[in-house]
């Protein structure tokens, strides 16, 4: 018993001098004083490896472009969104004549321009002709098979115009 | 300013005594780690800093360079715990740990997050192993005996290892040792033990030339 445990004695002294041989190389202070306190300076807060690996998103060019084209996604989907959510809620509004004639109809909510309201009468007029067109019976493919006196029986389209417009509606 | 002992001076009875005598105990004691560290953390003081650093920098650094056996790697580790202190030197509770506790676990973390990385090579390194140690009746120079001690110690595994140099190259006990690594001092105990155990293995065919 006592052999054995001289033996694990002597082994272990064997170890502890074994071990004693592991020196360590001589640092350079100085060289690491200043590497370490140029990192201080760098960035102020002097951050670490570590600490760099918060901001490691932007010093990867896939990660950084992964990271753009999810932001853009999400900003697509959102004013596409956004524009729905317009739609819907009747900010441009289209409105389809019997005729084929779109006619924009501006909100009463929205404050309305002079173009908006400019617009409006042209496209009125547009529709006031289509609805004469088809009340005498003539579109727009018959009017170059017109003879003389069909053209003479209709009555002439300012006159019309003025009577739905009034006078004033020349000047626009 | 030069200065002279009291002792030395009071005992020249008659002579004319300066205006303004210097004496020992207007000497500005060494500052202690709490100040040093109340310095950094409210001040963001860098002479406190300077001060740290030169009386902890070799000891840090024998620990990362057993720990991780290369010397720049090492040197880096240093640093980033270094910096770490100057980062987070509020965090720093003195009742609940010395500085030099702290600083150890903070290194001991700094060299787990670099071993973690460079897993890979040391795999890469394991496969030379057989073929790198000598037979055992071969007689082997003494700087061939560290290169294999220092090559045993590193691959022991990452807990071992550090227990161990704390152990026996730091001097900490099994109390504080367990501070640093979150452990109690008889599971230190027991991976001080194993690591010995290891690395009497290892190193047996080197007996025969001791």
């Amino acid at each position: 018993m006592s052999k054995d445990k001289n033996k694990t004695d002597m082994a272990d002294a064997q170890l502890d001098r074994l071990m004693g041989l592991y020196e360590v190389p001589e640092l350079d202070a100085d060289a690491f004083n200043q590497k370490l306190f140029s990192r201080l300076g760098q960035d102020g807060a002097g951050a670490t490896n570590s600490d760099n690996q918060h901001i490691m998103i932007w010093s990867r060019p896939w990660r950084f472009a992964a990271f753009t084209v999810v932001v853009l996604l999400s900003a697509g989907l959102l004013f596409s969104k956004d524009d729905f959510e317009k739609r819907d809620a009747g900010q441009i509004q289209t409105a389809s004549v019997s005729i084929g004639v779109e006619k924009t109809v501006v909100p009463a909510g929205n404050e309305i321009t002079d173009v908006d309201r400019f617009l409006n009468e042209i496209i009125d007029q547009d529709i006031a002709v289509l609805e004469y067109s088809v009340a005498m019976n003539t579109g727009p493919e018959k009017e170059s098979a017109t003879s003389q006196e069909e053209d003479q029986d209709m009555p002439p389209i300012d006159s019309f115009l003025d009577e739905l417009l009034g006078i004033e509606s020349r000047t626009l | 300013m030069p200065t002279a002992p009291t002792k030395a001076r009071s005992s020249k009875k008659g002579a004319a005594e300066p205006e303004n005598p210097v004496r020992l105990s207007d000497q500005p004691p060494t500052p202690t780690d709490q100040d040093l560290m109340l310095r950094i953390a409210q001040q963001k003081d860098q002479d406190a800093f300077a001060t740290l650093v030169n009386r902890y920098r070799h000891k840090l650094f024998a620990t990362c360079y057993r720990m991780l056996g290369q010397q720049a790697e090492a040197e880096e580790a240093v640093q980033d715990s270094f910096l770490k202190l100057w980062n987070y030197a509020k965090s720093w509770d003195a009742e609940k740990a010395s500085l030099n506790t702290w600083l150890y676990t903070i290194t001991g973390n700094t060299c787990r997050d670099v071993l973690r990385k460079r897993k890979a090579i040391l795999v890469e390194h394991d496969d030379n192993r057989e073929s790198e140690l000598p037979g055992g009746q071969e007689v082997v120079e003494q700087k061939e005996q560290a290169r294999l001690v220092k090559k045993a110690i590193n691959e022991l595994p990452e807990r071992q290892r550090e227990a161990l140099v704390l152990s026996y190259y730091q001097g900490l006990s099994h109390k504080e040792i367990g501070a640093i690594m979150g452990s109690s001092p008889k599971s230190i105990e027991g991976l001080i033990a194993r690591a010995r155990t290891d690395l009497k293995q290892q190193l047996s065919f080197l007996s025969e030339a001791l």
